[in-house]
């Protein structure tokens, strides 16, 4: 992909505009800093570590409330200055990575929690809130907010909606889109509204007028800036119950994958199924905690929780289905202790491995494909022939870490999932050919998965390179692109917000 | 005990205009693999200043971008310094606390911020607020050089000979900054029957030496070693966990294995408890909780004793939390007492969290085991004005055993 | 492409030759790795407590056989 030509929209000189920055949010909020400026280029995505400079912010700026965010986007809107607002940074489709450099809008000091109403389930956050630091305050009063993604720990309530995230209890609690009332939005000319389900801050549903939040979600920044959100939470589970199957076969674990799927059970956290790459990946370094035995192919997992009666039937019926389906029960101590690690053990860079067998450190990184249940066996088997294609031929570069399938929709359990295959790519050995490689790599992905019927992304966001010409050249084509780019130009005349993100540049 | 985790190539100093090793370059290429960043929320200077730089992440990911030339060493001054070194960020690393063991390779951010302090004061690149912390190190090398008597003046009275089978360790901050410590600690053992002796001379081995210059600190450490040995050391037993921390962790490095068991007071003071050795005569009648220090919890994971030891003082109503609920607090003077004096506003924003939340539990004294935290907690509680007190638990101890500290 | 582990103590360890050319293991003794055991249990049983009030047991052997 060659690189976005810029000029025509004759940015100005951020280093012209440093003072005026800090007059907005304070000197000591300004940061001109090389390292504090080249740590902010990366977001989780896969990094061109080979060009890291060309996507170094000019400048970080750490506003610390809505007037200030407000008054930053009237200084950049004037002088044709980029801005890319960033949450945690660990959003996994570079929507924080800057494309031409500009204001890193750095939105974590902004991290309040501004209202707890335990009558009415709302919480009332600033962007930079945390998910697993928020349900610390909410268990205080018996309430969970129950986004729970693998950036858990990490990620930030801003960067949920920017990229439109996606929870594993989801398929029981909903997705960040089914958890957020209303929020207040800083468009990039500096204006603050306020979307919601009409008017309302803490109404769920509303008909009063367009779905104006909707268009927020997944935005990935190009749209404006989230400087307030009022998320609606669930009661805290008053138990839950992890379990593992093991299967002899793909077959067996698919079929069982469906019977739970259509199975009617409610209290249900998510059904995952680990094709056998992913059992073979694990059994790595899984070896460390428990080992699998040698007939386990592949890997069903039923987490329940709600309350005790719901779960203890949930348990009973999704045993029998197992069963059912030839799944051989993995324990107990396999389930407390893998549940418990979701978030945190996939992310080892020492997973890896060359074709010598050697340990090499790579990052980890998931392609997102949004995928039906009828095409799930071609769509993995195909992703590993494509993936396993360059792991073959650039030794020590790329490793494949198998397929997790997880139930994708928002309160349901059937229909379409999350089909990720985990690819990890050794950054620090990046060069300009293999990177090259590296997105012929996903454009066949996102390809193989648009041709099947599903979606390139379920979760991440389709704007990075080797996504992008896919995306609008076949998932979007229909329009829905065009669409984008007249939003687009409609909310950003000057095209300050992530410039080049999603390519929008094209509405220009 | 020793528990070492650390890696021989950090020796290396990185330096200006000169090319970053490729084995820290892939050290810290480790971390930014990740860039999950679990460590963020957690890291007590990150709650309060909200700017990822000074994470595990920022300081792993800066080192990476010097080493590719997108970092220049004399702006990185302050970098390293936002580090109050407590340890959450490299146990809770999925690269350690799921597979460090496995690999034998874990996070150590700790040991790359002392590094990373000490190469660049090695080339005039100090942070800000350095000078304070280099007449504190000039005090303290000041009274190593100086008489014996002065370094065991906090013990005058006691009758405690210089020689023993079980030694007690004062380190510099106890004798000259907050002496009531080794104070109770020695009038305890003493009415517990303990014998036991002092160095006549300890060297300094504190932190901010450590991460200034390590020759020194490693000379200091070789004669303390080899001092307590010629004392006739088996059990040593130290009254700073910033100080127990160094005897269990880098001591061995730079000694080897020692020739003698390192206890902390607290596992000392609750094995005389359980052994029924110590004899409590007088209620606390106290609303209390704990803090857990960083040094003692957080880099040594040694959190058992202290709550053993509130539960069964008399008369207290303990609310204590897990130690786990500790990794994200901090009293806000960090384990060099660099941070202290650098930063002493994001300190006392520290410690005044920490305050709030023993607040919320209800407590109305918080108890400590770390003359640090001491010190820093009854500053922080007199500038803020919160309503409670911090106290050390030998004091406690002390007093519900009727002896006047 | 199970690989073959060391056996320590009850836990496991990657075999030394995987990591004599690109990643070298650095100095972590027994303490240390008992440390990280002990850190990784508060983590994993805090993990439970502050997602659901209770975690239920596994099935049992009854249940399994029936």
């Amino acid at each position: 992909m060659s690189k976005i030509d810029f000029s025509k929209f004759h940015y100005g000189n951020v280093a012209d505009h440093i003072e005026e920055l800090e007059d907005i949010v304070g000197k000591e909020n300004v940061m001109t800093g090389m390292h504090d400026r080249a740590i902010r280029a990366a977001s989780c995505a896969p990094f061109p570590m080979q060009r890291w400079e060309d996507h170094i912010p000019d400048v970080v700026v750490l506003p610390g409330d809505t007037d200030e965010v407000s008054e930053v986007m009237k200084l950049a809107n004037k002088y044709r200055l980029p801005v890319v607002p960033r949450g945690a940074g660990c959003g996994l489709a570079d929507g924080a990575f800057p494309l031409n450099k500009g204001i890193c809008l750095d939105m974590k000091r902004m991290a309040e929690i501004l209202e707890v109403d335990d009558i009415n389930r709302t919480v009332t956050v600033q962007p930079g809130v945390n998910m697993q630091e928020l349900n610390k305050v909410l268990a205080k009063v018996g309430m969970y907010y129950p986004d729970d993604p693998a950036s858990y720990g990490t990620a930030v309530i801003g960067g949920r909606i920017g990229t439109n995230g996606w929870s594993v209890a989801g398929a029981g609690s909903g997705h960040p889109a089914n958890l957020v009332c209303s929020m207040e939005v800083v468009l990039p000319d500096g204006q603050i509204v306020r979307v919601g389900k009409g008017g309302s801050k803490k109404c769920r549903n509303s008909s009063a007028g367009y779905r104006m939040l909707e268009l927020f979600f997944g935005h990935q920044g190009t749209l404006g800036v989230v400087t307030e959100a009022v998320l609606d939470c669930a009661p805290k589970p008053e138990v839950e119950f992890p379990s593992y199957f093991g299967f002899s076969s793909y077959d067996a674990a698919y079929k069982a994958l469906f019977q739970l799927g259509i199975s009617g059970i409610k209290s249900v956290v998510n059904y995952i199924m680990f094709d056998d790459e992913k059992i073979d990946f694990l059994r790595r370094d899984d070896d460390a905690f428990i080992p699998l035995p040698e007939t386990v192919k592949c890997v069903v997992m039923a987490t329940f929780a709600g309350t005790e009666g719901e779960v203890l039937a949930a348990r009973k019926k999704s045993l029998s289905i197992m069963k059912a389906a030839g799944g051989h029960y993995l324990g107990e101590e396999q389930a407390w202790g893998d549940w418990a690690t979701r978030h945190d053990r996939y992310h080892l860079a020492v997973h890896c491995r060359n074709k010598a067998g050697q340990v090499v450190t790579m990052s980890w990184h998931c392609e997102d494909n949004c995928m039906i249940h009828s095409e799930l066996p071609e769509f993995t088997h195909g992703l590993h022939k494509i993936v396993k294609k360059y792991v073959e031929k650039y030794d020590g570069i790329f490793d494949d870490a198998g397929c997790f399938i997880y139930t994708g929709g928002p309160y349901r359990t059937w229909g379409d999932y999350l089909a990720e295959v985990d690819v990890f790519i050794n950054e620090l050995a990046m060069t300009p050919e293999l990177w090259e490689r590296w997105l012929d790599m996903k454009r066949e992905i996102a390809e193989l998965a648009v041709e099947l019927g599903g979606s390139i992304s379920i979760c991440h966001g389709a704007c990075r390179e080797g996504d992008i010409d896919v995306l609008i050249d076949k998932e979007l084509a229909d329009g829905q692109f065009d669409l984008m780019k007249r939003i687009k130009k409609m909310f950003d005349p000057n095209n300050i917000m992530n410039p080049g993100k999603y390519n929008l540049h094209l509405a220009y | 005990m020793e528990i070492l985790s650390y890696k021989d190539f950090y020796e290396e100093p990185v330096k200006k205009d000169a090319p970053v090793s490729e084995e820290l370059t892939k050290d810290c290429y480790n971390v930014f693999a990740c860039r999950h960043k679990f460590c963020r929320e957690w890291c007590p200077d990150y709650v309060e200043e909200r700017n990822e730089s000074y994470t595990s992440y920022g300081v792993h990911t800066s080192t990476l971008a010097l080493a590719c030339g997108n970092a220049s060493l004399p702006e990185m001054k302050n970098e390293f310094i936002h580090c109050l070194e407590c340890g959450q960020c490299e146990l809770k690393c999925p690269n350690t606390m799921f597979g460090g063991d496995f690999y034998h390779y874990a996070t150590t951010t700790v040991d790359l911020v002392r590094k990373m302090r000490r190469d660049l004061h090695a080339q005039g690149i100090d942070y800000d607020g350095f000078d304070e912390v280099q007449q504190v190190i000039d005090e303290h090398l000041a009274h190593d050089a100086g008489p014996d008597e002065e370094l065991t003046s906090w013990a005058a009275g006691l009758d405690l000979p210089l020689a023993g089978e079980t030694m007690m360790f004062v380190d510099y901050y106890n004798a000259f900054q907050t002496r009531e410590v080794p104070i109770a600690a020695a009038k305890i053992l003493k009415a517990a029957g303990v014998e036991f002796g002092i160095l006549k001379h300890p060297h300094v081995t504190t932190g901010e030496l450590y991460e200034t210059d390590e020759d020194k600190w490693v000379e200091a450490a070789k004669k303390n070693v080899a001092d307590l040995k010629a004392a006739g050391a088996k059990t040593v037993i130290l009254v700073n966990p910033h100080e127990y921390s160094y005897f269990i962790k880098e001591y061995p490095r730079y000694c080897g294995t020692l020739p003698f068991e390192v206890v902390y007071i607290t596992d000392y003071v609750n094995d005389l408890i359980k052994a029924d050795k110590i004899a409590f005569v007088k209620p606390y009648n106290k609303n209390v909780t704990y803090h857990d220090p960083c040094s003692l919890n957080k880099l040594c994971g040694n959190y058992q004793a202290p709550r053993e030891i509130i539960a069964a003082l008399p008369g207290t109503h303990a609310d204590v939390e897990k130690p786990i609920l500790q990794w994200k607090y901090c009293c806000g003077n960090g384990v060099s007492g660099a941070f202290r004096k650098a930063l002493p506003d994001v300190a006392y924003k520290i410690g005044v969290r920490r305050l709030r939340h023993a607040n919320d539990v209800g407590a109305e004294v918080l108890l400590l085991a770390c003359p640090h935290c001491k010190d820093m907690f009854a500053e922080t509680k007199t500038k803020s004005g919160i309503n409670i007190e911090p106290v050390h638990i030998l004091e406690v101890v002390a007093y519900c055993m009727g002896i006047e500290v | 492409m199970a690989e073959k582990v060391v056996k320590k103590d009850g836990y496991y360890e990657v075999e030394p030759w995987r990591m004599t050319e690109y990643l070298h293991q650095h100095t972590v003794n027994d303490e240390a790795i008992k440390k990280m055991h002990q850190d990784r249990m508060l983590y994993l049983t805090w993990m439970h407590e502050q997602e659901a009030c209770r975690c239920l047991p596994g099935y049992t052997k009854d249940e399994l056989e029936s």
